[in-house]
Order: C-alpha cells, then structure tokens, then sequence
C-alpha cells in the first residue's frame, strides 16, 4: 500500500512539475535566436530557407 | 459411477454395436455468428454422431468433464457447521448445461442435517448457494404449455434449461445415470432463490441462498483451504485499497487538468495595428501559379515571461470562404526592440517589406519564434459518395522566456487571390494540461488492473467468487 501511495504521489508530483514549468514546449526567445543565428552563418546567398523554393509550399518550408 | 465406471471405457454405437471416438462436427454458432468445430461421439464403424442431446455423449466425454471433480472444499463424508447446524456430506452430482459445448459443470453436493434432512449445497464458478426442499402452496407445470405457475407467478417456460448428470457419487436419493437430463429452472421470489428440477416424471422444488465463500470455507475448508482463502481475502482487499486510491488520484489529476484547460487570458489588440507589405504578389515555384501577401502586426504587449502561450492563425470564413483551395501560412514573433534595430527605427511599409523580403537571411535574427501551416478545402467521392473536408485553423503553443512588447509576421502564399484580412490571428496565454492527462490514464490505468486483481485474484486451487 505504501509503495502505491508513493507512485501515485510521484506520478502525480512528476505531472504537477511538468505543467508547472513547461517541460517540453518550444521556446521563444534567446535560445531559437542563438541556433538560427548560428545556422544562417552557414547561409550562402540567395539561398532562403523558409521561402518559396525551398520545400514544398503546402507544408509552408 | 462417472469415471469409476468400467463400463464407459467401452462404449458402443446404438446403431451397429461399434465403438464410439471422440471426434469434431462443423456447426453455425449464432453467438459467434460463423462456423465452429463442436465436439462429438462418432461412431467409429458406420458414422453415427452422438452430441450433446444424446447420453451416449457424456458417457464418451466424462472424464474431460470430470477432471476438476476434486477441486472443492466440499468432499465426501466431512462435516461442517453452518450457521448452528452440523451437516454431513454424503454425495454429489456433478451436471453440465446440455447447451454449451464447452464444459459448463456444476456440483450438487447432498447433505444431511443433525436432524436427519437432507440439504444441498450448489456450487458454480465459485459461488456456493445452500438449497433445502420446499414446498409450494400452489404449483402448476402442465395447464398452460408456455409458463409455469408458482404461488402466482409465472415462469416462462422459455427460460428452462437442460443439466446432464455427467458424475455422481456417495449416497443419494436415486440412482442417477451418466448422460441423464433434467430440466431446471431457476428463479427469485420474495428475495429467495427457486429451482425447480424436473426428470422422468419426477419434480424437486427447492429454496435457497447464496453462502459466504468464507463461512463455507470455516465450516468444511481444511487448514491449508483456510489459510490460502484468508490469503485471497486480504490480498484481494489490498488490491481494491490501491485500486481506489489509484482512482482518487486519476480525479483529482483530472481535475487539475480540467482548470489548467480552462485557465486561458487572452492577448489583447494583436490585430489592432496593421501593415499590409505585399498583397497578392503574382510568384510562379514549379510551373505553378500562386500568390503571396505579407503582413505585420503589431505591438502589442505579452506581458508575462516564462509563460505558456497559444498562437492561433485562422481563416475568417465572414470575410472571405475558402473554395476548394489552400493558402499557407509562416508566423514570425518579432520583439519590438529587435525590430526597431533591424529597420532603424523606421517604422515604414518599405524598410519592414525589405527587412521581412530577406528575413530568412539577416545574420542577426529578428524574430524570436516562428511557426507554419496551412488551410485547405477539398472535395471528391469515394466508395461512400461525395465529400467535402476543409482545416481552416493552425495553432501552436510556446514558452515566452521575456514579457514585452512584439509583432506578428504573417507571409500568406495562396493558391489564388485572398484578402489579407480573412486571416486571423490569436494569442491567449494558456496554462499546460497534457502532462495531466498522462498521468490520469497511467494512474486510471493502474486504478483498473488493480480492480481487475481484487476481482480475480485467487490463491486457492479452484475458482472462488469475489
């Protein structure tokens, strides 16, 4: 019985944590500017990722 | 009698004297609505089938049905006190539904009472019910071809059933034959349960009630049955503990999940300020014609950092529908300040078309998320007619790491012209849920196996009911 109470607490603490920081979503801020500002050093010109041309329209890549 | 009998080892075929063989017939099952191997008798020599309607069947296949017989708390000649009264088991009978295919068994077990009646004991699928001869005030089985009449009520005749002795030993009233039916019907009256056995002409009118499995087991279970019940018994308690705490977890989980869903704030004035930087531009990818339009929004204040937000781009059906078409979308959050550098704080449709023509570009990112879609409307038949699908809306959710002022971007490539103004834009700050709702089926799965397990945990050698 202990051992259920104690999964269930860490079953629910591990949700609470979760929801309560944000675990696993996208961020918008320094970390996307930091990675596309270290992939575009890479870019040659006239060549655009994201626009059309690259990928197909329907998926908007 | 049963499988002591010699006599079954050598049945013969009624037709030709031949020996009979276990065999299988093909037959519809409606339950399983498809063909079925059944088990019969044949007859070895001239091919005569022998099923369940014939007594030939259970005489050939006593011993497959027979061969739990030992498995009871019940035996021959033990005593046990129930409810004050001291019994003594003399004999048994063990019936299978002459419906089934499968083995369906149950035991009559005879006993006497200290006072020299006789008594029953029922046992079926774990459940033992104790059964004593009854008198009826009025009965009547033949008047009326359809129901029986029972003190005033009446019994379909339609819920009748057909037991086949199948094993018998002991003392008993008759002497049963392997394969001999009787027709039963069992039925509640006043809160008493009813049988009435009828076979060759003979009527037995019983009234019973169900017994504790624990109060039989104290009266004729032997010390290892009593320690292995009480072992079922309390883990069977402890599984149905877990099983409602784990429940209580899953609702109260649920309930976190249920207001996190509902616990939204709205951004407000996203689309208040406009700039249209390109309408329906002719652009041709592929050989394909299509049009694009770009368009920013803007500023408005998200005013809460490290917080959960949902974008939602939508196309707004009131302004323009979406006929059998696509359109695509790109979004791009662009905080003030970075936009405000990027264009030198010239805030004009002709510095924002040149920065957002070569955003993808510019060594210094100026957006700080972004995201892409699309809407569609389609039609066409297939083998079930003519259908007509459509997905107008796209959303997605991020973690603002700094509250402040932004802009949305939104580059449109469509497949024909449409206003820039049937696309809608939404942002709401959202609190998370989908953690919740894993942990709620985890933990409501947990809550039913353990249900599961307090129903059918068993740590004695046959099948006790919960």
């Amino acid at each position: 019985m202990i051992r259920s109470i104690l999964i269930a607490a860490l079953l629910m603490g591990g949700g609470f944590f979760a929801s309560a920081y944000n675990v696993g979503y996208s961020t918008a801020g320094q970390n996307y500017i930091s990675k596309h500002r270290d992939e575009r050093k890479s870019l040659r010109p006239g060549y655009y990722y994201g626009r059309p041309g690259y990928g197909g329209f329907r998926g908007g890549k | 009698m049963g499988t002591d009998n010699p006599d079954l080892k050598a049945l013969k075929c009624s037709k030709c004297g031949g020996g009979l063989v276990k065999s299988y017939r093909s037959e519809y099952d409606d339950e399983e609505e498809e063909n079925v191997s059944i088990p019969i008798g044949k007859c070895s020599s001239c091919g005569q089938e022998y099923d369940q309607k014939t007594e030939e069947y259970y005489e050939l296949f006593a011993d497959d049905l027979t061969a739990d017989k030992d498995n009871s708390v019940f035996r021959l000649g033990i005593k046990g006190t129930l409810k004050g009264v001291e019994y003594e088991i003399i004999g048994r009978i063990r019936y299978q539904d002459e419906d089934e295919w499968e083995k369906c068994t149950w035991d009559e077990w005879f006993a006497v009472a200290a006072d020299g009646s006789y008594h029953y004991f029922v046992e079926e699928e774990g459940e033992v019910h104790s059964y004593e001869d009854y008198t009826p005030q009025s009965i009547d089985l033949e008047s009326d071809p359809s129901s029986i009449e029972f003190e005033g009520k009446k019994i379909s005749k339609d819920d009748a059933y057909v037991g086949r002795i199948v094993y018998a030993e002991g003392e008993l009233p008759w002497k049963p034959e392997i394969g001999e039916p009787a027709t039963m019907y069992d039925f509640k009256k006043d809160g008493a349960k009813f049988t009435i056995e009828q076979s060759e002409g003979e009527v037995s009118i019983t009234r019973g009630e169900k017994l504790s499995y624990n109060d039989v087991v104290a009266a004729f279970g032997g010390e290892e049955h009593k320690k292995l019940f009480s072992e079922t018994v309390t883990r069977r308690k402890n599984y149905k503990l877990k099983a409602a705490l784990y429940a209580v977890a899953s609702a109260v989980v649920f309930a976190l999940a249920v207001v996190n869903c509902l616990t939204t704030t709205p951004v407000a004035g996203v689309m208040k300020t406009k700039y249209d930087l390109a309408i329906n531009v002719p652009v041709s990818e592929s050989g394909q014609s299509m049009y694009q339009s770009e368009v920013l929004y803007g500023p408005f204040e998200l005013n809460r950092g490290d917080a959960l937000y949902t974008a939602r781009v939508f196309v707004n059906d009131s302004i323009q529908k979406m006929n059998l078409e696509w359109q695509s979308f790109r979004f791009l959050l662009v905080p003030e300040d970075r936009l405000l550098k990027a264009v030198n704080h010239q805030m004009t449709p002709a510095a924002l078309k040149d920065l957002f023509d070569e955003v993808d570009a510019v060594r210094e990112p100026v957006e700080c998320y972004t995201f892409s879609g699309d809407f569609w409307d389609e039609e066409g038949t297939d083998d079930e007619g003519y259908w007509h699908e459509s997905d107008l809306s796209v959303e997605d959710d991020f973690v603002l790491e700094k509250a402040g002022n932004y802009y949305a971007y939104l580059e449109l490539t469509s497949q024909k012209p449409r206003a820039t103004a049937s696309i809608g834009l939404e942002l709401k700050r959202v609190k998370s849920y989908r953690y919740y709702i894993v942990v709620m089926v985890v933990l409501a799965g947990l809550a039913f196996w353990n249900r599961a397990k307090a129903r059918t945990f068993n740590a004695m050698p046959f099948d006790v009911a919960g």
